[in-house]
């Protein structure tokens, strides 16, 4: 099956699956830059990651922008329901025939004439998108990845607007640069091992490490007040609050998820072990990071209580959130509607609602079951106005 | 019989609190035949030559920590027999994270009685650094199991009321006050030391003491503040005020001493500072206290719980304001000379007691 004369532009991740011959032989051109090389018909994403559907959203602001279709890491159909040129394929790109029929249905849909590009928004950009004399001004959004740190590079040298998706970037910089940004900021050396303590979670990070992101960007957007207001008082730079664009995930009716890792995730499982003590017979799904499943499921199994790995946000009645990883102010800000348990910082860097039970950065297991049990005996919260003010569609229309 | 498990004691001998009060519970044991010290070694109890509670019950000795255990040396050379299981009471008064250990006591839980301290790691886990909540579980998981439990404070005991979510019945075995070995002291107005005694670290409130200090110093009120402890690696916001202090002459920061300099301290204070708010038990106030030195505490210290206020200040806040607040009580003379008065009139429960009453509730 071939679509002739439909052009396919999208990111290439490294790191993503390779595209197949078979799927590019199947469109008329294949461009791995949605804006460097002419006008797209359809965007994809192999590999998507933070900041996503905020990425989409804004797209679908654009009338030449005629279809999104995104690999989501769960099934949200809300998302699909409320944006109606919004696909959400739930396998994964390279499953060619899934993909052409539902971008031939996509195409076949009236849609307005396309124009030109004007602009690039994309987690990520390649420095010859913001060379181009087709782009009219650049927006990165800017995470606390690894990844994001060639972003933040890109930034100093081509200049932009920012959409923050976390309070810190710790994660986005190396440790020499971390450690010169980190003294900078706080006014201090900070030896190695401290360092090392905020990235192993086992310290909160004392510096956000936002000051190049803060004096590099034309507009900078944040994900909180909190965040604004620390970029203020640090860095003396106003920011504007853009609240994470995220779909809320379907509500389950038992169990509990959790995104944590390190000495985090092993205090969930002894926290799952407590409510059993105490009379409350529940399960986990854990998202960790792959290399400490293994030790984590010994624990589990000589604790004597269920843990699944990988995420299960679509599935439970309760979400934890724990700092340390990638993404997991999204994986927070798209829990909402049930209730949840998240640590401190997160819970600052997104402006969580009063619902969710905070926790220090480092809980201890007896800290975690007890948010847990308050967390699982509640009714789940009304959280239409968080709701709404997270709707990629709404989040999309303010930053426009 | 009691099988005491000192494993800690012996085997990484500090001069921790918890093992000061191993060392008074021997120091005064009323009946030390009772006692078979035992250390937990590959899976099992092993007995320990009972010459080693003499040996324990000494001073600390003048070259450390290294002297310490060269003194325990000898005593523990050789593996001890294993102790047969179930004979008589498993007791232990040691907060460790050795998973076998923790599963040995799980094991022998009808027959094992624990001394309890606190649940801070926990129950505040802020306070302190990440890692030892989780070290400590399997711990936590053995005292579920053990049959008899006994607190160093009412504190304690509601928390693991709390953190068990049943009651507790176990009975509250009050610390000695009378370890510093310093003689009653009498008031002077030319005591114008104010001694801060406890590592520097949030928990512990240093930085309220230090900005209240300052305030205090800027008003031209003259005293010294003598800071005795270590300073915690993780207490950033402390290390800044100390920074920023470097060079103050009227601050003192004598770092973790000997129970001799401490004694030499308190010999020139008009008061002992301890506005902490994260304790088991508190052991310092009591101890300046029993020697007649008031003091300013954090209400709510477990240590002064059923206790008469005489003698202190109980702050209801313990911030900068509220430690200001205090200090300026006890530097004026005749507020002074009222407090110092007062405590003097206390009555506090010594080591003695408190190993008799260990011992009594072992039978």
């Amino acid at each position: 099956m071939a679509l002739s004369g439909v052009r396919w532009a999208g990111l290439i991740d490294s790191e993503g699956p390779p595209l197949a011959d078979a799927l590019r032989a199947g469109f008329e051109a294949v461009f791995t830059n949605a804006y460097a090389a002419g006008l797209p018909d359809c965007f994809v994403r192999v590999r998507p990651g933070a900041g996503d559907h905020l990425f989409a959203a804004r797209l679908l602001l654009r009338a030449d922008v005629p279809s999104v279709a995104v690999e989501p890491v769960e099934p949200e159909d809300a998302l699909e329901r409320a944006v109606a040129r919004y696909w959400l394929a739930r396998s994964l790109v390279v499953e060619q025939e899934r993909v052409w029929a539902v971008v031939a249905g996509l195409i076949a849909r009236p849609r307005a004439r396309p124009v030109g590009p004007r602009a690039v928004i994309t987690s990520g950009v390649q420095t010859v998108t913001l060379l181009s004399p087709r782009t009219g001004r650049a927006v990165l959004i800017i995470g606390n990845r690894a990844a994001d740190g060639a972003l933040i590079g890109l930034l100093r040298r081509f200049g932009g607007d920012v959409v923050l998706t976390s309070g810190c970037l710790l994660a986005a910089y190396g440790n020499a640069r971390a450690k010169a940004l980190a003294s900078a900021e706080l006014g201090r050396a900070v030896p190695a091992d401290e360092l090392a303590q905020w990235r192993a979670g086992i310290a909160r990070p004392g510096a956000l490490l936002l000051g190049e992101v803060a004096a590099a960007a034309r507009a900078l957007f944040v994900p909180s007040d909190w965040v604004a207001a620390e970029v203020e008082r640090r860095y003396g730079r106003r920011a504007t609050v853009m609240p994470i664009a995220a779909a809320m995930a379907p509500i389950g009716d038992r169990g509990i998820a959790a995104a944590a890792s390190g000495l985090q995730a092993e205090a969930c499982v002894w926290a799952l072990e407590l409510l059993r003590f105490w009379g409350i017979e529940t399960e986990m799904w854990l998202d960790c990071p792959a290399e400490e499943r293994v030790s984590l499921a010994r624990l589990a199994k000589r604790l004597g209580v269920s843990v699944s790995f990988g995420p299960g946000i679509g599935r439970v009645a309760v979400v934890l959130a724990m700092r340390g990883g990638e993404a997991r102010e999204q994986a927070l800000v798209a829990a909402a509607g049930r209730n949840c348990v998240a640590s401190q910082c997160l819970v600052e860097s997104v402006g969580a609602p009063g619902w969710v039970w905070t926790v220090p950065d480092q809980p201890s297991p007896p800290v975690l079951a007890a948010a847990m049990r308050a967390a699982l005996a509640a009714p789940a919260p009304d959280a239409a106005a968080w709701a709404a003010l997270h709707d990629p569609a709404t989040v999309a229309a303010r930053s426009a | 019989m009691i099988r005491f498990d000192i494993s800690k004691l012996v085997d990484e001998p500090r001069r921790s609190g918890i093992q000061r009060v191993e060392r008074e519970m021997i120091r005064y044991w009323p009946d030390r035949e009772q006692l078979l010290p035992c250390r937990f070694e590959a899976g099992e109890m092993r007995a320990l030559p009972a010459g080693i509670l003499d040996a324990l019950c000494l001073d600390a000795p003048a070259d450390g920590m290294a002297g310490e255990r060269a003194r325990l040396a000898p005593f523990l050379a050789a593996p001890g027999p294993v102790m047969a299981r179930g004979a008589g009471t498993l007791f232990c008064a040691e907060l460790f994270d050795d998973p076998a250990r923790a599963a040995y006591h799980a094991e022998e839980a009808g027959s094992a009685a624990w001394l309890v301290y606190d649940f801070l790691p926990w129950l505040r886990p802020e306070w302190f650094p990440a890692g030892p909540a989780n070290r400590l579980m399997p711990y936590l998981h053995a005292m579920r199991a053990v049959a008899r439990r006994s607190f160093i404070s009412a504190a304690t005991r509601r928390e693991c009321a709390a953190v068990f979510q049943r009651s507790e019945t176990g009975p509250v075995l009050t610390l000695g006050a009378d370890g510093l070995g310093l003689e009653r002291q009498h008031f002077d107005p030319a005591r114008r030391d104010i001694v801060m005694l406890g590592t520097v670290e949030a928990r512990k409130n240093a930085g309220a003491a230090l900005g209240a200090a300052e305030i205090l110093w800027r008003e031209g009120l003259e005293f010294r503040l003598v800071l005795i402890g270590a300073v915690e690696p993780d207490a950033l916001v402390e290390q800044a005020i100390l920074r920023r202090l470097a060079g103050e002459r009227r601050l003192v920061q004598l770092g973790a001493v000997p129970d001799a300099v401490v004694r030499e301290s308190l010999r020139r204070a008009r008061a002992l500072l301890f506005p902490s708010e994260g304790e088991g038990f508190g052991l310092p106030p009591v101890e300046a206290l029993y020697c007649g030195i008031p003091v300013i505490v954090a209400a709510g210290l477990p240590a002064l719980e059923g206790v008469s206020a005489v003698g202190q200040i109980r702050l209801a806040s313990a911030d900068v304001e509220g430690v200001a607040g205090a200090l300026r009580t006890v530097l004026d003379d005749g507020a002074a000379a009222g407090l110092w008065a007062a405590a003097g009139t206390l009555r506090l429960r010594t080591w003695r007691d408190f190993a008799g009453d260990v011992a009594g509730w072992l039978g």
